[in-house]
C-alpha cells in the first residue's frame, strides 16, 4: 500500500511537468506542413501519448524522479529536449555521463540504463535535433553540413548545460554523430562509449560467393533505398503501431513496461513527427545505410588522449572490423562485445551494459599507464 | 577486446525453421561436427526443416550425405512446373521417406530430452515444444509435423500421438532453450549464426517468430528461397555460406582458433605483425587506413583468445572464381560439337518469350496432373469406404480409365518425362562421362598457365599437322557422338564402358605420347607442377589421397553433376568413412544408393567419373608436412631425380609459413605430432588445432561412433609400398575400375597429362595410399576441378582476398618463414 501511495504521490509530480512540458513545445512540427501533406496525412501526431508513453516507461523501470527540460541551440533557435537523472550521491563525480540515442528513437530507451549509471555521476539523455521530442527544424541537404549542424547543436546544448567534461555514450546512428562530435570538440570529451557503432565501415561490395537475388528484388531494394526508412510507418498512420507489433514482437521484450504498447506508442510517435532528422541521415548515407564519410577514415583525427571503448553485441549485424582497426592504430581503445546481445545491446544485456561503462568511467589514463610500464 | 558473458562450454544450439533453406544448416552442421564436436552433446532445439539437422547432427549422421540428399531434392522439386507446389510433388513424403532412411535405429533413445522440436498444436496454434519420443516413428512424426507447413506441404494434416499438429515455425520459429543458446538461422539478422550480408547496412528488421530478418535485399531472396528454391546451386552456395558462419562464429567463440591468429601470436613477440593487421582488417573487409604494418602497443591486451576473436572473416574458405580450364586447344573439338548440336535450341530458349512459353506450357498440362491426382485419391479412398460392390466397380473402373488414358498418353503431353529421366538417372552410370562436362573443368589461372605450358611443349615436339588431324577426328566422332540426347547416350552404354574406343584413344593419344616424351620434357613439366601447388595435378593427387572432411553434390539445371569437397588441410590423414573416397572395405553413401553399381562406382563420385568441384584452401599445407613426414631430410634443389622433386618440391616450403606460428608454441607442435595417432584425447586441446579460418584441424574421429575405422595408416602405406597387385577387396575394386576408365574419353586424356609424375610416385612414394598407385588410377577424375587462383599462401594474409603486399615485405616473410621452417625441421627430426 505505501509502494502504492508513492507511485501516486510521483504521478501527480510528473502531471504537473507535463503541462509544463507541452506549454513550451516547439509547434515548429505543425507548421512546416504543406498542403498536400496536410491533406493526406493521419492528423497531428499525439504529442500527449508521446510524454504519456515516455512516463511510463521510466516509471517502470524505477526512474520516477528524473527532470525534463528544452536547451535552447542556436540553430534556427531549436530546442533539444534533456532528460536528467541526478546522482543523489554525495561523493558524485563532477564530469557527468551524456547518453546519445540511435536513429528513429529517443531518449526514453534508455531506461533500463539511467538507474544504475546515476551510480557516481549525473546523467543526461537527449534528444538529438529532429528527433524524439526536441525540435525539428530543416537541416542542410548536403550531408558534411547536415552533420556539422548536428555536432554544433550538441556543443551549445553542452555550453546551455554547464558542461565541462562529458563522458559520451553513443549508440547507432548516436555513436556516429557522437564520434563526430568528439573530432570538432576533444576538448570537452572525457572518454567516448560507442555502443553497436553506426557509419564506421566502408561501403562493401558484395562478392561472388554469395547468392545472387533476382534482378526485379535488386531494384526493388535499390528504389525502396532511396526512401526516408520511416515513409512507410507514417504512411501506416494509425495502425503502425499494429503493424510494429506484428513485425517487431521482440521490442517489447526489450523495453517492458506497464503497458506492453508503450515502446510502439513512443516509437511510433517518435517518428510520425516532421522527419527532419531523418532527411539528415539520408542524406549522410549512401543507399543501403552506408556512411557517406565512414568514420574509420577520420576517427584517428580524434585526440589521442580520449580513451574509447566499443561495445559491441554478438548478435548484432554491426560489424566489429572497423573497431579492431582501430584498436591497433591508437592507444586507449577497448573492444567488448556482449555475446547474446542484439543491436541494442543497452536493452538486450542492461547490466553488462551498465557495468561497461562503468568501468569506462573509472578508468584513468594514468593507471593505465603504470600498468602498461609494469608489463614492460 | 574481450568477450563479456561468453560460456562455451554451456552453448547449445537452434536451428530455425527456414523450408529448402536448411541447406544453410547442413552446412552450419558440418562446420560443428568438425571444429566444436562437443555442441553435439549438448542440447538441440529445431524448428520446422532445422529439426532434421538437428536430428541428423544428434544421431551423428553424415552430414555430406544429408546434405546431398537435400540438394536432390530441391532438384527434383525445381524439375516441376510449380516447382515444389505442384501437385504431384509430395515433399512430405520425400521428407518422410529420406529421415526414415537415414536415421539409426536407436536414434529416438539418443533424441529424447535432448532433441527440443517447436510444434504448433493445428486447433489452437500454440506453440509444443516436444523432447520425448517413444520409438523411431514417434520421432520421425514430430519432425513431419514441425514440417508441415499447411497447403504448402499439401492438405492432409500430419499427426504427432494423435494430435495434429502444423509447423513450428509458424509459432516459435526460433526455439531457446537458455540464454546460452546459439541460434542458428540463414537470415542475415540479429542470430549468433547467420549470414552477414555485409554488402548492405540496413538497421531495419523484422522478427519472424522469433528469428530476427534483417531487411536486405538477399534475405527478401532467402524467404523466398525457402519455399521456391532457384536452383541447387544457389542452395549448394548457402550450404557453404553456413559452413563459413560457423567457422566464424567458433574462431570468435575461441572454440576453433586460427590460423592467422597463431601467426600473429608468434609475430607479435617481435612487436611488429607482419600484415596482421590486414588480417584483422579482413573482419570488416575495411580497407581502412591500414596499409602499413602496425605496431601493437604493449597496452593492448595481446593474449591469445583475444586475437583469434578478431578475425571475424574467412573469406576464403571456398572460392568461387570459376574458370575454365584445360587447354583451350583440346578443348575446342568438344565445344564446337557442342555448340554445333544446341545452338539452335540454346539460341531459341535464351529468349524469355520461350522459357515463358515453356511454363504456360507446363501449366496447361498442370489440370491433367491434377486429374491424376484425383483419381489416385478417389481409388484410395474407395479402400476405404464402405459402399455397394458395384458402385465401387464402377468408379475404380473410371480411375483407372483416367489413369491409363493419361499414362499412354503422357509421351504426347508432356516432354519432361524424358527430362525426367535424366534427371533420376543413377549417378552411377555417369560413370561413362559426359564429354559435355569436360568444358567445364574449372582452374587456377596458374594450373591454366601450367596447362599452356605442357601444350607448348607438345607443341614443340610434334607440330601442328599431327595435332590439327587428331583433332578433326575426335571432332567427327564427338558430333556424331553427341547429336544424341545425353541420357539415351550415357543409358545406352553397358556399365563396362564401352563408350567409343576410338575417339577416346585419339585424343588420348596425343597426350600419352607427351607424357612419354624424354627426360628433359618430363622435368620440365616436373617443374612446373611443382613449382606450382595450386596445379591440377596436386589437387587430383590431393584429393584422391585423403578424405573430404565435408563434401556434397547436386545436379544443376543442365543436368551436370557439380560437387564440392573441402580438404582439411591440418589433419589430411583423417578417415571420414561415411563418405569416404578412398578405396576401403567400408564406403557407404547413402545418396547413391539407388545405383545398382557394385561398391567401387557407388562409393565416390570421383569414382564415379563425374566431374566434382575441389576447394583447396591450404593444399600446400599437407603437402609439405607429409613431405616432412617421409622425408625428414631437407628438401634438396630440382635435379635430376624426379623423385626429389615431385615429393618435396623447394617452393613448397614458403607456402607454410601460415601454420609456422606453431613453432613458437610448444602445444601446437605436439599435436601436429599427434595428429596421426587417433588421439581423440591430445586433439581435442583447443591448442592443438592451428587453423581455424582457413582448414579444419579437428583431429577427432568422426562423430560417428559406429562407425569402423577399419584402415589406419600404417596399414594403408604396407598395402602400397608392396607394389603388386594385393587381392584385397579395395585393391581389386581398383584394378577394375581402372579397366572401365581406360575406355572412357576424357578420363584418360586427362589422365596422361599427369601421368608423368604419377608413376614417379608410385615408385618412390614411401607411403602412399592405395587409390593413387598406378599410373592411371588418377584417371578417376573427370573432375572439375575448383581450384584456388591464389597461388601461395605464405603468410596467413594470403588468405584475405585483395591484399596486396610489396616485395620488400615478401623479402622479409620469405626469411622469416625460412628460419620458422628450419627450427620446425629440427623439431620434426626430434620427434621422428
Amino acid at each position: 500500500m505505501a509502494d502504492a501511495s508513492v507511485l501516486e504521490k510521483n504521478e501527480d509530480t510528473q502531471n504537473v511537468q507535463d503541462h509544463v512540458d507541452e506549454s513550451i513545445y516547439p509547434t515548429s512540427s505543425t507548421t512546416n506542413k504543406g498542403f498536400l501533406q496536410y491533406f493526406f496525412s493521419w492528423g497531428s501526431p499525439n504529442e500527449g501519448k508521446l510524454i504519456a508513453a515516455e512516463k511510463r516507461m521510466m516509471s517502470s523501470s524505477g526512474i520516477t524522479d528524473y527532470k525534463s527540460k528544452f536547451v535552447k541551440a542556436r540553430f534556427k533557435s531549436s530546442e533539444i529536449y534533456t532528460m536528467t537523472v541526478e546522482c543523489k550521491a554525495e561523493d558524485k563525480e563532477p564530469d557527468p555521463i551524456v547518453l546519445m540515442h540511435g536513429f528513429g528513437t529517443g531518449s526514453a530507451i534508455w531506461c533500463n540504463n539511467f538507474h544504475e549509471l546515476a551510480a557516481k555521476h549525473d546523467v543526461h539523455a537527449f534528444d538529438l535535433l529532429g528527433f524524439g521530442r526536441s525540435a525539428r527544424p530543416n537541416f542542410s541537404s548536403d550531408g558534411t553540413l547536415a552533420e556539422l549542424e548536428l555536432v554544433e547543436t550538441i556543443e551549445d546544448w553542452r555550453k546551455e548545460m554547464g558542461i565541462d567534461k562529458m563522458y559520451l555514450v553513443g549508440h547507432s546512428f548516436g555513436a556516429y554523430i557522437a564520434s563526430s562530435y568528439a573530432l570538432e570538440h576533444p576538448a570537452h570529451v572525457k572518454y567516448l562509449i560507442l555502443a553497436d557503432a553506426w557509419g564506421f565501415p566502408e561501403k562493401i561490395l558484395p562478392t561472388e560467393k554469395q547468392i545472387s537475388p533476382y534482378p526485379w528484388m535488386i531494384f526493388l531494394g535499390s528504389v525502396l533505398a532511396y526512401f526516408n526508412p520511416f515513409t512507410v510507418l507514417r504512411l501506416a498512420g494509425p495502425y503502425a503501431r499494429h503493424a510494429m507489433k506484428i513485425l517487431r514482437p521482440d521490442m517489447q521484450e526489450r523495453f517492458r513496461s506497464e503497458r506492453r504498447s508503450d515502446i510502439y506508442d513512443y516509437l511510433y510517435e517518435c517518428n510520425a513527427l516532421n522527419p527532419t532528422g531523418e532527411t539528415a541521415f539520408m542524406s549522410m548515407c549512401l543507399p543501403y545505410g552506408w556512411a557517406k564519410r565512414p568514420m574509420i577514415r577520420r576517427f584517428n583525427g580524434i585526440d589521442e588522449n580520449i580513451p574509447a571503448t566499443f561495445i559491441f553485441g554478438s548478435k548484432s549485424w554491426v560489424d566489429p572490423g572497423p573497431a579492431f582497426d582501430i584498436q591497433m592504430l591508437r592507444n586507449d581503445v577497448d573492444v567488448q562485445i556482449v555475446r547474446g546481445a542484439g543491436h541494442h545491446i543497452y536493452a538486450d544485456m542492461p547490466e553488462e551494459f551498465n557495468r561497461i561503462v562503468l568501468e569506462a568511467t573509472n578508468y584513468s589514463p594514468e593507471s593505465h599507464n603504470n600498468d602498461d610500464k609494469e608489463q614492460q | 577486446m574481450s568477450q563479456v558473458s561468453n560460456r562455451p562450454d554451456l552453448m547449445n544450439l537452434s536451428f530455425s525453421g527456414c523450408g529448402f533453406l536448411c541447406v544453410y544448416h547442413t552446412g552450419v552442421a558440418a562446420a560443428i561436427k568438425e571444429y566444436a564436436p562437443h555442441l553435439t552433446q549438448n542440447r538441440i532445439s529445431g524448428a520446422s526443416a532445422g529439426s532434421i539437422i538437428a536430428a541428423a547432427l544428434l544421431n551423428g549422421i553424415c552430414i555430406s550425405q544429408t546434405t546431398s540428399t537435400i540438394l536432390k531434392v530441391v532438384t527434383q522439386a525445381n524439375k516441376r512446373t510449380l516447382g515444389p507446389v505442384n501437385p504431384q510433388f509430395n515433399l512430405l513424403e520425400i521428407v518422410r521417406e529420406e529421415v526414415e532412411k537415414t536415421l539409426p535405429p536407436d536414434a529416438y533413445k539418443t533424441c529424447t530430452n535432448r532433441l527440443f522440436i517447436s510444434l504448433t498444436r493445428w486447433a489452437d496454434r500454440e506453440n509444443v515444444i516436444v523432447s520425448e519420443y517413444c520409438s523411431n516413428e514417434d520421432l520421425v512424426d514430430a519432425i513431419m509435423c514441425s514440417c508441415f507447413i499447411p497447403f504448402y506441404c499439401g492438405f492432409s494434416r500430419p499427426k504427432y500421438r494423435g494430435v495434429e499438429y502444423m509447423d513450428g515455425g509458424l509459432s516459435n520459429n526460433q526455439p531457446v532453450y537458455d540464454r546460452h543458446t546459439v541460434t542458428v538461422s540463414p537470415f542475415s539478422g540479429e542470430s549468433d549464426i547467420c549470414p552477414p550480408d555485409w554488402d548492405s547496412a540496413s538497421m531495419f528488421g523484422l522478427y519472424f517468430h522469433r528469428t530476427s530478418v534483417r531487411l536486405t535485399t538477399r534475405n527478401m531472396f532467402r524467404l523466398m528461397a525457402c519455399f521456391l528454391p532457384r536452383n541447387a546451386e544457389d542452395c549448394a552456395k548457402m550450404c557453404l555460406q553456413g559452413f563459413e558462419d560457423a567457422l566464424r562464429f567458433l574462431t570468435k567463440n575461441g572454440l576453433a582458433p586460427c590460423i592467422r591468429c597463431l601467426t600473429i601470436l608468434t609475430n607479435t613477440e617481435g612487436a611488429v605483425c607482419p600484415r596482421s593487421d590486414a588480417e584483422l582488417n579482413g573482419s570488416g573487409n575495411a580497407p581502412g587506413p591500414s596499409k602499413k604494418p602496425r605496431k601493437r602497443t604493449p597496452s593492448q591486451r595481446t593474449n591469445y583468445d583475444s586475437d583469434m576473436e578478431t578475425c571475424c572473416e574467412s573469406e576464403h574458405v571456398y572460392n568461387t572464381g570459376v574458370h575454365s580450364v584445360v587447354p583451350p586447344l583440346l578443348m575446342k573439338p568438344f565445344t564446337e560439337a557442342i555448340a554445333a548440336e544446341q545452338s539452335m535450341f540454346a539460341y531459341l530458349f535464351s529468349f524469355r518469350i520461350m522459357k515463358l512459353a515453356r511454363t504456360a506450357f507446363g501449366l496447361s498440362v498442370l489440370p491433367i496432373d491434377v486429374a491424376v491426382l484425383l483419381a489416385k485419391n478417389i481409388l484410395t479412398w474407395l479402400s476405404a469406404v464402405a459402399a455397394p460392390p458395384w458402385l465401387v466397380h464402377k468408379f475404380q473402373q473410371l480411375s483407372h480409365f483416367i489413369l491409363n488414358e493419361i499414362g499412354t498418353q503422357q509421351s504426347r503431353y508432356t516432354k519432361f518425362s524424358c527430362h525426367m529421366s535424366v534427371m533420376e538417372f543413377d549417378s552411377a552410370q555417369l560413370q561413362k562421362y559426359d564429354e559435355k562436362d569436360f568444358e567445364m573443368i574449372e582452374m587456377s589461372d596458374d594450373a591454366k598457365r601450367e596447362l599452356e605450358i605442357i601444350k607448348e611443349v607438345e607443341r614443340k615436339k610434334k607440330g601442328g599437322v599431327d595435332l590439327q588431324c587428331k583433332d578433326s577426328a575426335a571432332k567427327r566422332k564427338l558430333s556424331k557422338h553427341s547429336s544424341f540426347d545425353d541420357a539415351s547416350a550415357r543409358k545406352s552404354d553397358s556399365p563396362s564402358g564401352s563408350k567409343t574406343p576410338s575417339t577416346s584413344s585419339a585424343v588420348a593419344k596425343d597426350w600419352t605420347y607427351m607424357a612419354r616424351k624424354g627426360n628433359f620434357q618430363k622435368r620440365l613439366i616436373l617443374f612446373y607442377f611443382q613449382d606450382d601447388v595450386d596445379s591440377l595435378q596436386h589437387v587430383i593427387k590431393y584429393s584422391q589421397q585423403h578424405d573430404a572432411m565435408y563434401e556434397f553434390h547436386y545436379y544443376d539445371e543442365n543436368n551436370k553433376l557439380k560437387s564440392f569437397e573441402l580438404f582439411n588441410m591440418a589433419d589430411p590423414t583423417k578417415r571420414h568413412t561415411c563418405h569416404s573416397s578412398i578405396d576401403s572395405p567400408r564406403c557407404v553413401s547413402t545418396v547413391l544408393e539407388e545405383c545398382e553399381q557394385p561398391e567401387p562406382l557407388g562409393c565416390s563420385m570421383r569414382r564415379m567419373g563425374a566431374p566434382f568441384h575441389l576447394s583447396t584452401q591450404s593444399l600446400p599445407v599437407p603437402l609439405q608436412q607429409h613431405s616432412l613426414r617421409s622425408i625428414p631430410a631437407s628438401p634438396e634443389p630440382l635435379v635430376d631425380s624426379v623423385e626429389r622433386t615431385s615429393t618435396s618440391p623447394p617452393d613448397v616450403d614458403e607456402v607454410d609459413s601460415g601454420l609456422s606460428g606453431m613453432d613458437a608454441h610448444p602445444r601446437t607442435s605436439i599435436s601436429s605430432n599427434s595428429s596421426h595417432k587417433w588421439d581423440r584425447q591430445s586433439t581435442s586441446n583447443a591448442y592443438g588445432r592451428r587453423d581455424a579460418c582457413c582448414s579444419p584441424v579437428r583431429h577427432l574421429s568422426s562423430t560417428n561412433s559406429n562407425s569402423v575405422r577399419s584402415l589406419n595408416s600404417g596399414a594403408t602405406s604396407s598395402a602400397s609400398t608392396s607394389g603388386t597387385l594385393v587381392s584385397s577387396g579395395s585393391r581389386k575394386s581398383h584394378v577394375q575400375r581402372r579397366h572401365t576408365m581406360a575406355t572412357s574419353l576424357p578420363f584418360n586424356r586427362k589422365h596422361s597429362i599427369l601421368q608423368p609424375t604419377s608413376s614417379v610416385k608410385q615408385q618412390q612414394q614411401p607411403r602412399g595410399l592405395p587409390s593413387l598407385i598406378s599410373s592411371d588410377s588418377e584417371a578417376d577424375g573427370g573432375e572439375k576441378l575448383f581450384v584456388p587462383s591464389r597461388r601461395f599462401r605464405r603468410t596467413s594474409n594470403d588468405y584475405d582476398a585483395g591484399q596486396e603486399e610489396s616485395d620488400e615485405e615478401e623479402e622479409e616473410e620469405k626469411q622469416e618463414i625460412q628460419t620458422q621452417r628450419s627450427c620446425k625441421h629440427s623439431k620434426e627430426e626430434t620427434n621422428v
